[in-house]
């Protein structure tokens, strides 16, 4: 048997045979025939149907092919298509996102470029976003030639002029107009990874505002300026990707979680401001706030079902984030755990999702973690776990549902019974680890009256001039670049994540 | 929810003579509440914490949104990371 690997050229239908032309042009390309017998049982003439319909999608899609065939014998016995070491996720279309998974960009190849190739032509286009799995271009620049071309991913290496390039594989690129909702990333291989979606919300929910005197105002529904602004979009997802993936923090690194994880865009031109579109909500007098019972709803339009949301507002108003906790499908699977001796869950699918609001332009400011510590709230739980804020003494204690009154798990925070009794040296004991209070809170000291503590923080690297190990503040008492989740906090997320990436 | 930014603490403060750190304190402890209750299980705590923020913000830096939202745009230009 030989193998014979090339574009398909051109196709031709004879009474009985097909003659297939396989080569990289039409002069220069080698003949093959697949030839439909009288005598061939059933079965054989399926299996050769099914080989034409690979070989027309591969000439009508530019896709290379193996045709497997006997030595000196122009009758195709197979058909395959080797797999490229790229593949693009979604069409090229000017002014869109492009993304482009990726199979092992070898070390120190530093920067990457996408070109865009064609027998006349070569046209370079900067990588903005490099993962491991995949690369993002924030948008397609609409000085790109439109039609059939090939890409590929180059880069120059160490002492190597030629530099490392990727296959070519066929794309046709559009001038639009950019997709409503895009797959940068699909993420784990099964039927429902787990999603972030980046939403544009087309309208605002203003529910409270104030009057001159301080009077309440009754509410209205407003357009979502990010609408408008498509750019600022584009620039607030490639930033919110950089602070949740790329900064101190590795909680979406661990166990390489991020090669895991579905992302998907929703930007969606033609939607009115109507309450059903408000998946924000305004609270005065700066605050943005996903309107978590909406976003279901909203994104189920696009047939997206996520675990977490960020709402990307353009607002210029109401600039302050926040977000809501995930609430579980406790009627599926989970996995169980054990938080100081009780037994609870980590739920593997959703309801209703996670979400953060930010402002388009408080993540384009960077370098603040926000968007970290956002979705931190937003991947933990409203029955089986709580991330919460650190900066404050207030330790979320339950709700009444009807006259039952319903204590809320907190993951990391607790409270003494006075002010003066002293930090407990142990915080709490989970998945048959015990974690360590934080004595002084990442070195900034409980205030005299505080009565709540927190789980104890990472050691950043060694001071380089005092040799000694830095305690590093919590992300969840206070946001900066270098902040980072406490030891417990961690492990719980990253075990949460584990169950829902891994379902 | 984030605190309140360092800087935008000193801004609040000059822009709202007798306006203290205890009551910023206080304003970020009931929003950061405020923003994780449930309005469906929590609809008592939300109008009380509701009535102490408003009281807060009106009487003690009604300029809070102001001052907040244009140090977010000097961030925008001028990057700088802490808080």
């Amino acid at each position: 048997m030989a193998i014979t690997r090339g574009r398909v050229v051109d196709m031709t239908w004879q009474s009985e045979a097909v003659c297939v032309y396989v080569g990289t042009s039409a002069t220069s390309a080698e003949l093959f025939t697949v030839e439909f017998r009288p005598s061939d049982p059933p079965f054989v003439i399926e299996h050769k149907r099914l080989m034409v319909k690979l070989l027309t999608t591969a000439l009508t899609s530019r896709r290379d092919v193996e045709i497997t065939h006997a030595t000196q014998d122009p009758i195709v016995d197979g058909v395959g298509f080797p797999m490229a070491n790229i593949s693009p996720v979604g069409p090229a279309i000017h002014n869109d996102f492009y993304s482009i998974a990726v199979a092992g960009i070898p070390d120190g190849v530093d920067p990457l470029v996408a070109f865009f190739s064609t027998d006349l032509t070569r046209h370079g286009v900067s990588v903005n976003l490099r993962f491991a799995e995949w690369v993002l271009i924030d948008k397609l620049e609409p000085s790109l030639a439109t039609g059939p071309c090939f890409v590929s991913l180059w880069g120059p290496t160490p002492g190597n002029y030629l530099g490392w390039e990727s296959d070519r594989v066929p794309v046709t690129v559009s001038d639009g107009p950019p997709l409503t909702v895009r797959t940068l990333y699909s993420g784990r291989p099964t039927t429902e990874p787990y999603t972030f979606v980046f939403a544009a919300p087309p309208a605002i929910s203003v529910e409270q505002i104030l009057g001159p005197s301080g009077e309440p105002l009754p509410g209205y529904i407003t357009p979502d300026p990010v609408l408008t602004n498509r750019p600022a979009f584009h620039d607030a997802v490639h930033a919110f990707l950089v602070e949740l993936f790329m900064g101190v923090e590795s909680l979406l690194r661990a166990d390489n979680l991020q090669a895991q994880i579905r992302f998907v865009t929703i930007f969606d031109p033609t939607q009115g401001p109507t309450a059903a579109n408000a998946i924000v909500t305004a609270l005065s007098p700066n605050i943005i706030r996903p309107l978590r019972e909406r976003l279901n709803g909203f994104v189920g339009r696009y047939w997206e079902n996520p675990d977490i949301v960020f709402c990307l507002t353009g607002s210029t108003v109401y600039g302050r984030p926040s977000a809501w906790f995930t609430t579980d499908d406790h009627a599926r699977a989970g996995v169980a755990f054990t938080y100081d001796g009780v037994v609870r869950t980590h739920g593997r699918y959703t309801d209703i999702p996670g979400s953060a609001a930010l402002p388009t332009y408080i993540t384009e400011a960077g370098p603040l973690p926000s968007g970290l510590h956002e979705f931190c709230h937003a991947a933990s739980e409203w029955d089986n776990g709580e991330v919460v804020d650190l900066y404050h003494d207030g330790v979320p204690e339950g709700y009444w549902s009807g006259d039952v009154f319903k204590n809320v798990f907190v993951v990391n925070k607790k409270k003494r019974t006075r002010a003066t009794d002293p930090v407990p040296i142990n915080f709490a004991t989970y998945a048959g680890k015990t974690y360590r209070s934080d004595p002084d809170r990442g070195g900034a000291g409980y205030p005299s009256d505080w009565k709540s503590y927190h789980p104890q923080g990472k050691t950043a690297l060694t001071r380089p001039i005092s040799g000694t190990p830095e305690v590093r503040r919590n992300l969840m008492d206070y946001v900066a670049p270098e902040s980072a989740l406490d030891h417990l906090t961690f492990a719980w997320l990253r075990d949460r994540l584990r169950a829902k990436v891994f379902r | 929810m984030q605190p309140t930014h360092p800087t935008v603490r000193e801004e609040l403060k000059r822009a709202h003579p007798g306006l203290t750190d205890a009551d910023i304190d206080r304003y970020d402890a009931l929003t950061s509440r405020r923003v994780t209750l449930d309005p469906s299980r929590s609809a008592a705590e939300i109008r009380t914490i509701d009535a102490e923020r408003d009281e807060l913000l009106r009487t003690k830096m009604p300029r809070l949104g102001q001052i907040e939202n244009a140090f977010f745009a000097r961030m925008r230009k001028e990057p700088c990371g802490s808080g």
